[in-house]
């Protein structure tokens, strides 16, 4: 990927240099012709508002500010009580998301601010032959480290593009990150502890409490898998992300990782883990993160109320394929005949993604991008597209992904009443001037 | 505008470049033969004051070597104001039991109906039932929807990046520093509205204990009657302060009702005066100056300013409180 980038970057600066002054000269006088205002109408005088609607959100990212937290570069806020702060677009330009700009939703606002090692252990009970308490020294010395790159995505991630609008985290497209997560198959751990035959489901819980009573779903964050879901033998008990701890926000010492599945299931902070010899009934997984058990879970607010909708854990669907625009952000005007290159990146939990197309019409015609280093089937891949607009006017970039399982973005989005699953196309509008 | 871009436009390229060397000589230029003045199709950045804020870079803190691993101090809370109208301190005491009020303002405008809707999944759904009484329900509907639905939305003032209670920087010094008493025991005088920490109260601190002061049973603690006694106990005043201070995290009980929020800090939201002013209003209002010990001494800027020098967590504070005897 680096390769790809010096590239264009030669490429870039060779067209400087070649074109100077010239370039430079035209496109100043093309400012004093006629669009010397465009200096006077303000990037920086206003904020943005407090809050967008009915309509969808028109932003890339939710609306909130930029805020400063422990181990995190300035993040957008939702809320701050529990901890949910998004990722903002710039960083993703690229496969790997930085730990200290990766996104962090929590559902309950008892948030661990210090774990001591001498006394954690992760622990291993219910339906097993031999329960396990495991120290994190135990998990590094005692199972072979296993790594996958693969994407963290809310299941609520891009909500506020729903129409109409939902309840809930009005989350932009900045809840998603892609990590190389290193740690323990927790396959290795339930073939050590020996699962009885009498296992249903696979509870995990983490540190993170509530205020709510006992028994609520305001007090504990429970999340299930069935005995026998494939994922299972996918799933890793991750003490690194990036080569690095994870933060405490994104789930110190250890959280889980369930390739292709959303992030609902990625228990932060997870200590215990229950073989179950029943379903989980607790409200994370019998009322929360449902979707219509419908083609690409899609259904309308009319058949929600008159109550035909059936619905299913979002634990049945993988995140489905989809592409970003990371730049041109629309901050910058382009000018005519100096090449643009679009970047950005793609994923698919039914991958690999194996094509991505770049369109400079809002999607009438198509091109092949250039894919980036492949990562993996469940890794952020990067792209880019270079074009050179011809002439001035509103161009209407836009991308889309297909994947290894044939699917290709649609260009509409759906909607459900939690609003999760979107993957609509993305566009962005770039402004182009002349040279003159 | 436009005829001028198109007249440029119709003459090409050509005549574009005659202009820029046309233009080139009309500049005055020193004797070194730099231009003198920037040319008029140029305009010139302006500056202003900065409207959207900073974020501040926190000062590097060490670790020590030990087994303990996580972030040094609290995680920040950044809640800007609700709406103002009936209901509003019943919504930001209640509601926060479980969660900051971002989660409301948060909200896209939804209408009427999911806002009842949500309030009662909150109640039955979640268990506020717990915490929030049947007849506050009413009102805390009737203020989401007279303030956040598509029809109501933002036709009252947010004040943007305000705290909590939508008052930390508001001057609260129109008082003199004065104590409010000068005896000790039954002998202090009560607190009334026009006390210096009145108003301190009323803005930070009677959204979750009340105006009364009585709290509210199971969710927040009482400070009518029950402060005095902690002040009593044999390091009950530094423990007062280190609560103002540094915050409250952990079950206490008090009178057979278990409480088990969390008071946040104040050491950033308050200064020393208001600390001291605040904290001699709840010693003294309600009949409270009825239970004060003998010889009490209110609280000044200097004590309080001392007692910040402490570094305390809310659960250091929640054993200093166990270590009194509550």
């Amino acid at each position: 990927m680096k390769d790809d980038h010096n590239t264009v970057d030669l490429q870039r600066r060779a067209l400087l240099r070649g074109a100077g002054w010239g370039v430079l000269g035209a496109a100043a006088i093309g400012l004093g012709t006629g669009r010397a205002s465009a200096a006077v109408s303000s990037q920086t005088g206003e904020a943005m508002p407090a809050y967008i609607g009915p309509q969808a959100n028109p932003h890339w990212n939710s609306i909130g500010p930029y805020v400063a937290y422990p181990q995190k570069r300035p993040l957008l806020r939702l809320t701050d009580r529990p901890v949910q702060i998004e990722t903002p677009r710039a960083y993703f330009d690229q496969a790997f998301t930085p730990n200290d700009a990766m996104f962090v939703r929590y559902h309950l606002p008892g948030e661990p601010n210090h774990v001591d090692l001498a006394k954690w252990r992760l622990e291993i009970s219910g339906q097993v032959d031999k329960p396990m308490s495991l120290s994190l020294a135990d998990l590094l010395g005692n199972y072979e480290p296993h790594d996958v790159a693969a994407v963290l995505q809310c299941s609520g991630n891009s909500r506020s593009y729903f129409t109409p609008r939902v309840g809930g985290g009005q989350w932009g497209n900045g809840a998603m990150a892609n990590a190389k997560w290193t740690g323990v198959r927790l396959r290795d751990l339930l073939d050590a502890a020996g699962i009885t035959g009498k296992a249903v489901q696979i509870q995990f819980q983490g540190l993170d409490f509530g205020k709510g009573p006992a028994g609520y779903g305001s007090h504990a964050f429970l999340k299930s898998w069935d005995i026998d879901d494939p994922v299972l033998d996918k799933a890793i008990v991750a003490y690194a992300m990036n080569d690095a701890p994870l933060p405490m926000l994104n789930g110190f010492p250890v959280r889980m990782v369930f390739p292709g599945k959303f992030a609902t299931y990625w228990v932060k902070h997870v200590t215990w883990i229950r073989v179950l010899d029943h379903e989980d009934t607790n409200f994370w997984m019998a009322k929360a993160y449902k979707i219509p058990d419908t083609k690409d879970g899609a259904t309308t607010p009319e058949a929600v109320a008159k109550g035909e909708v059936n619905m299913v854990p979002i634990g049945v669907a993988e995140l489905p394929v989809r592409s970003f625009i990371a730049t041109p952000d629309g901050a910058t005007k382009a000018v005519a005949g100096l090449p643009v290159t679009a970047r950005g990146v793609a994923f698919s939990g039914t991958g690999p993604v194996t094509q991505v197309e770049f369109s400079t019409d809002g999607g009438k015609h198509w091109q092949a991008a250039t894919l980036g280093t492949d990562h993996g089937p469940y890794s952020f891949r990067e792209w880019h597209a270079a074009f050179t607009p011809d002439k001035p006017g509103e161009y209407r970039l836009a991308v889309r992904a297909t994947d290894a399982a044939g699917h290709v973005q649609p260009d509409h989005g759906l909607w459900n009443p939690g609003g999760y699953l979107w993957n609509k196309i993305e566009t962005q509008t770039l402004t182009v001037g002349p040279a003159v | 505008m436009m005829t001028k871009r198109d007249f440029f436009a119709g003459l090409g390229l050509a005549i574009a470049l005659v202009g820029l060397a046309s233009a080139a000589w009309a500049y005055e230029s020193d004797e070194a033969g730099a231009n003198l003045n920037p040319p008029d199709y140029v305009s010139e950045g302006q500056y202003e004051t900065g409207r959207l804020g900073e974020v501040d870079q926190p000062r590097p803190e060490g670790f020590d070597t030990g087994s303990s691993y996580g972030i040094n101090g609290a995680w920040p809370t950044y809640v800007p104001a609700l709406a103002d109208g009936a209901g509003k301190e019943k919504v930001q005491a209640y509601c926060s039991v479980c969660h900051n009020t971002t989660y409301i303002s948060m909200q896209p405008p939804l209408r009427g109906e999911k806002w009842a809707e949500t309030v009662h999944k909150m109640l039955d759904t979640f268990g506020a039932k717990q915490y929030i009484p049947s007849e506050a329900v009413p009102e805390i509907i009737d203020y989401l929807q007279a303030h956040y639905t598509p029809e109501t939305i933002g036709k009252n003032t947010y004040s943007d990046n305000a705290q909590g209670g939508g008052s930390a920087g508001e001057s609260t010094r129109d008082s003199a520093d004065k104590p409010q008493a000068s005896a000790g025991g039954a002998g202090v005088a009560p607190a009334d509205s026009d006390s210096p920490g009145s108003k301190i109260y009323a803005q930070n601190c009677a959204a979750c204990h009340q105006a009364n002061g009585a709290g509210i049973p199971g969710a927040f603690p009482p400070q009518a009657g029950h402060t005095p006694t902690l002040l009593a106990a044999d390091g009950g005043r530094d423990y007062l302060a280190h609560v103002l201070l540094f915050g409250l995290n952990g079950p206490i009980t008090i009178e057979g009702k278990t409480y088990n929020g969390q008071m946040p800090a104040w050491r950033a939201a308050l200064d020393d005066a208001d600390i001291a002013k605040v904290l001699n209003y709840v010693l003294t209002a309600w009949d409270n100056n009825e239970e004060l010990p003998s010889g009490f001494k209110p609280y000044d800027a200097a004590e309080i300013a001392a007692a910040r020098n402490t570094e305390l967590s809310g659960k250091d504070v929640h054993d200093a409180r166990s270590e009194l005897g509550f």
